[in-house]
């Protein structure tokens, strides 16, 4: 699976990194000074880089933890993300990582502590109120949990750390981790979908939406809190029907009391990295597609993204009730 | 597909390969090629790699070609005859090191290599050693994509038969005896290539349109993008030459065209 390791000098000896020079006898090994030597460079093919992504190991020793935009959220005032791997095993056409970073290869960072210690401070700030911990921003949470033993790691600080919620967002069916645990009431696991005729044409290697459903239904058999998140909608023919279709198929399958959170979210993009995009896949339908700029960002245009919002909003209000549907809007219009 | 080569000997067997012609219009490097493959012959050490390197790039029409650099080289632990790709190309004076992306998937050894500015004798390092690579990188990266820039070298010294002097007849036999693995490689870089060059047919398309209407510099960008929407939508290129042919303007064109992309605009 991974046929290449570049690891920055100074975590050579770090267990984690030998842990994994041991999973993968077979890897080159490279040695660099800084991961931004292998990753950063410009004129580097992301496209042909995502057919066979190397590792890199690195520490991360700027700051870990990050503000959310204020339009996003699944109900806590005080949100956040962090990054603890960049880049993501999937591959979806509508992913602004392949217009954000250079490279596709997995970039992990592997000082988890250091992480778990901002967080901890963070959250200790508002130690009266919960304070949300988005992990999965920059890489899908637990696709490669495998090869990261990242939420291996965090599932016990969280347990101790009541205040602080952990979003782990994901379309991987590999919860064991989470299965072979208590639940924790401050964990959220949130699923993303588009429906299975969207999924199947522009979600490259994802699991199946069928499988991800009776993922989420182990979990919620074991009491873990689950989230929904429609994000990015995407217009296709015969909207109605395929999002009616998915969201009936998922609330048919898991019970309402597990559900935290469902969010929807229009397709947008920061214009540049829509340009990257484009160009790195010019045979690409979606980028074809009724898409506009506005402001700084391309998405549908207005009347498209309100009205199958509206949709979406209507099937779901039909499980749920409308204090778990949140709406993720860009920030800057 | 282009090739990098110090030296001729080294050289020879690709040119007896691909049955290369040498060309008689260049006079600062002398330059190999058919109809799908060009070689260059750079010479030996950093300068000449860096300028062999420009003058490539400036026979290379578009950033999708491939560049293969070649050659022998001394390494610290691997054996004579063995052929690598290099990983990391460094040079004790230059601040930048190089990481040629990993996209070879065949067997052959991979390791670092030091360019050095004269033939290394103590190989200090259990690393390779050669006088160009390091500047191939630096000017060729400017233009190429990273992935499409490789370098394969095969051992000719080493610690335990360090180099005495350029022997031209075994540099060809060492280069010989692993062309069947160059010329895989070459080939697995060029269908790379290719898989992310544009297609030719919707150039040519393009340019047909343009000789019917007149397009301003903004609306020439817009008449690239929209035909290539166009083409990934499913319509045909002869209904877009019909929309061509019975519009008046460029902007009836536009209007035109759209109005037949806008039913297809919806993913199915």
């Amino acid at each position: 699976m991974i046929d290449t390791i570049y690891f920055e000098e100074q975590v050579a000896d770090h267990p984690r990194a030998n842990a994994l020079f041991l999973r993968f006898p077979q890897a080159d090994r490279i040695p660099c000074t800084h991961y931004k030597e292998v990753f950063n460079p410009s004129g580097q093919n992301f496209r042909i880089q995502k057919k066979k992504p190397a590792l890199i190991l690195a520490k991360n020793s700027g700051k870990l933890v990050h503000p959310v935009p204020a339009t996003y959220g699944i109900g806590g005032k005080e949100n956040y993300y962090f990054s603890h791997m960049l880049n993501c095993l999937y591959d979806c056409r509508y992913c602004f990582l392949q217009g954000m970073y250079p490279s596709a290869h997995y970039l992990l960072f592997i000082n988890y502590e250091d992480f778990l210690e901002e967080i901890e401070k963070v959250a200790a700030e508002k130690p009266n109120q919960a304070s949300w911990f988005f992990s999965g921003y920059d890489c899908d949470s637990l696709a490669l949990e495998k090869l990261t033993r990242f939420a291996q790691a965090a599932l016990p600080f969280f347990a101790n750390h009541t205040s602080a919620h952990l979003e782990l967002r994901t379309k991987s069916v590999a919860t064991q981790i989470l299965e072979n645990e208590d639940p924790l009431p401050n964990v959220v696991t949130a699923f993303s979908f588009t429906p299975k005729e969207i999924s199947e044409v522009i979600e490259k290697e994802v699991p199946s939406v069928s499988s991800r459903i009776q993922a989420m239904k182990r979990l919620s058999e074991k009491g873990w809190k689950l989230g929904i998140r429609l994000d990015p909608i995407i217009d296709c023919n015969d909207f109605e029907k395929l999002y009616e279709s998915l969201i009936s198929e998922i609330f048919a399958n898991v019970t309402i009391g597990s559900i935290h959170s469902v969010s929807l979210g229009p397709f947008r993009l920061p214009d540049p990295f829509f340009k990257r995009m484009e160009k790195l896949y010019p045979e690409e339908p979606l980028f074809a597609s009724n898409l506009e700029k506005r402001g700084r960002s391309v998405s549908y245009c207005n009347e498209i993204e309100e009205h199958r919002i509206r949709i979406c909003k209507r099937f779901i209000l039909q499980h749920l009730p409308p204090e778990k549907l949140f709406f993720c809007q860009p920030s800057e219009e | 597909m282009n090739f990098i080569i110090a030296l001729q000997p080294e050289a020879r067997p690709l040119i007896d390969r691909y049955k290369l012609v040498k060309r008689n219009d260049t006079t600062s490097f002398p330059i190999f090629e058919n109809e799908n493959h060009r070689l260059i012959i750079s010479g030996m050490g950093r300068i000449n790699a860096a300028a062999a390197t420009g003058f490539l790039l400036s026979q290379i029409d578009h950033d999708s070609e491939a560049i293969l650099n070649l050659g022998i080289a001394g390494h610290g632990e691997l054996p004579i005859n063995t052929p690598f790709i290099a990983n990391r190309v460094f040079h004790v004076e230059e601040k930048n090191v190089h990481y040629p992306p990993p996209v070879i998937d065949c067997s052959i050894a991979r390791s670092a290599l030091q360019t050095c500015n004269a033939s290394e004798k103590a190989y200090a390092q259990q690393i390779g050693y050669d006088m160009e690579a390091h500047s191939i990188c630096s000017v060729a990266y400017k233009s190429i994509t990273r992935e499409l820039v490789q370098i394969i070298k095969v051992v000719s010294d080493n610690p335990s038969r360090p180099l005495d002097s350029f022997e031209p007849k075994t540099a060809t036999d060492l280069i010989s005896a692993q062309l069947s693995l160059i010329v895989e490689i070459a080939e697995h870089l060029d269908s790379l290539a290719q898989s992310i060059s544009k297609d030719p047919k919707i150039f040519s398309l393009i340019k047909k349109i343009k000789i019917r209407h007149h397009f301003s510099a903004t609306q020439t960008h817009q008449l690239e993008k929209i035909i290539h929407q166009a083409h990934i939508l499913g319509l045909e290129h002869s209904e877009i030459i019909k929309i061509s042919n019975s519009s008046t303007t460029a902007r009836n064109f536009f209007h035109d065209l759209n109005q037949k992309l806008e039913p297809l605009r919806r993913l199915s």
